[in-house]
């Protein structure tokens, strides 16, 4: 393989390294077909890759030094806040949010807690806990009550389901039809729809920092697609978002990818919700 | 520049585990390579408005590293060797023992090759970038970089012999 020319010998790595473009791959792979040299080439280079990346991949596992998670910890506001859980278990349904009937008053709905309400460090911080807690792997103890239930937006469940808790809970289960149960809540809902097991799906932005998709499914509202930061749709601080509003590509295209027909309009919303988002 | 620095942080706190095994390769000393994704990550979060929205956080960090690490040697060459390998003219045979003396000895040819041919090889090679990403990365044209990793490759290739038929 020495004898290899340069020519050849850039364009077997540019090969391995997937950096040809695609006719003069394929042109490449004719030639591999009836050149042995450089076939052997090829697949010592693919071996020297495999090997240094198995070499290096047990970095990613180890644990991380809290030095480290400290730099990264969440800052001034958000720190102060009251401790922010990632539930093991959706904490159990209360007064605050179990579903109210489809025909509670507007007053009823007024009248909800004000322990639903909340600012938005705690749910910086909850996104953030959540990239951390999947990341790092914490591992949650399961079957406890969660104190303070009512600050979550998502619990993360021990076999790694994240469902909508509190207020996000709420307003996937009651906003539809452009209406909105909770003004202050600095959760919204944008689009519904169905996907290909039927289920009603929903997208929602968590103030401004995250954004997803949650599926209604018998436990709860599971989410199916999450996004933080530049992903999550640039917007007016909280509040909620239109069915119109700028939601990211990678969000649009999780929809294209998940639904079965049509987004839904306000009176499929209406009807969907009068029978409980049940298939 | 619209990405709050929390969420900001978020992702590069998703990208720790990447930026640690880039140290790894890069400094080939457990110690030196935390050290070194310390430092980085206190250089980004100290310039988070530098960072270009629509750029890739990973490029950025893995830049701020090459330049962190780079006055790191300069500053201890003059003190020490502490990057002269250190039974240069040994031959690193490839072990057939188990993995764990198998990575010892991708480590150790790593750790022979000139410090520009490290940093492409494990750009390219083990963190995948595109060339175009990495070459950005280490500051220097494609056809710079391409020839750092084909040299870096037959390099890695002789001290390693022929265990390319090894899994």
């Amino acid at each position: 393989m020495s004898q290899m020319n340069e020519h050849d010998r850039i364009a077997v790595m540019a090969y391995v390294d997937g950096e040809l473009p695609p006719a003069d791959a394929a042109a490449f792979d004719a030639r591999l077909a009836r050149e042995p040299a450089l076939a052997d080439a090829v697949a010592r280079e693919r071996a020297l890759r495999t090997r240094l990346q198995s070499a290096y991949a047990p970095v990613l596992d180890e644990p991380m030094p809290a030095s480290l998670l400290d730099l990264l910890a969440i800052p001034d506001a958000a720190a102060k806040a009251p401790p922010v859980h990632l539930a093991a278990v959706p904490p159990p349904p209360t007064a605050a949010n179990e579903p109210l009937p489809a025909g509670a008053s507007d007053a009823a709905r007024a009248a909800l807690p004000r322990a639903q309400r909340w600012g938005w460090p705690q749910f910086g911080a909850i996104a953030a806990s959540l990239v951390l807690g999947v990341l790092f792997g914490a591992r949650l103890s399961g079957g406890q009550h969660v104190p303070g239930g009512d600050t979550l937006a998502l619990a993360v469940a021990p076999d790694g389901a994240i469902t909508a808790q509190g207020a996000l809970r709420t307003a996937l289960e009651h906003d539809v039809g452009g209406t909105v149960l909770d003004p202050n809540a600095r959760v919204g809902v944008g689009l519904s729809f169905r996907d290909h097991a039927r289920q009603y799906c929903r997208t929602f932005t968590l103030d401004a920092e995250s954004s997803g998709i949650a599926c209604r499914q018998p436990e709860g509202w599971v989410v199916a697609h999450l996004e933080h930061g530049r992903n999550a749709p640039a917007g007016e601080q909280g509040g909620y978002r239109t069915a119109g509003s700028k939601l990211s590509p990678t969000l649009l295209q999780a929809i294209d990818a998940m639904r079965e027909g049509d987004t839904l309009d306000a009176a499929a919303e209406k009807a969907a919700q009068a029978n409980g988002w049940t298939r | 520049m619209s990405q709050s620095p929390l969420a900001l942080r978020a992702e590069i706190a998703a990208l720790l585990p990447r930026l640690r095994r880039f140290a790894r390769s890069v400094t080939h000393h457990r110690e030196d390579a935390d050290d070194l994704v310390q430092i980085a990550v206190e250089r980004a979060l100290k310039h988070l408005d530098q960072w270009q929205d629509g750029t890739r956080l990973d490029s950025w960090l893995f830049r701020i590293m090459k330049n962190a690490w780079i006055d790191e040697v300069r500053a201890r060459g003059r003190r020490d060797e502490v990057l002269a390998p250190e039974e240069a003219g040994e031959h690193v045979g490839f072990s057939e023992t188990g993995s764990r003396d198998i990575r010892l000895s991708i480590e150790k040819a790593m750790a022979r090759l000139p410090e520009e041919q490290r940093m492409a090889v494990s750009l390219v090679l083990v963190e995948g970038l595109p060339y175009k990403e990495a070459s950005e990365v280490l500051d220097i044209p494609i056809g710079t970089l391409t020839s750092r990793l084909a040299r870096g490759r037959d390099a890695l290739q002789a001290m390693l012999g022929d265990g390319h038929l090894a899994p």
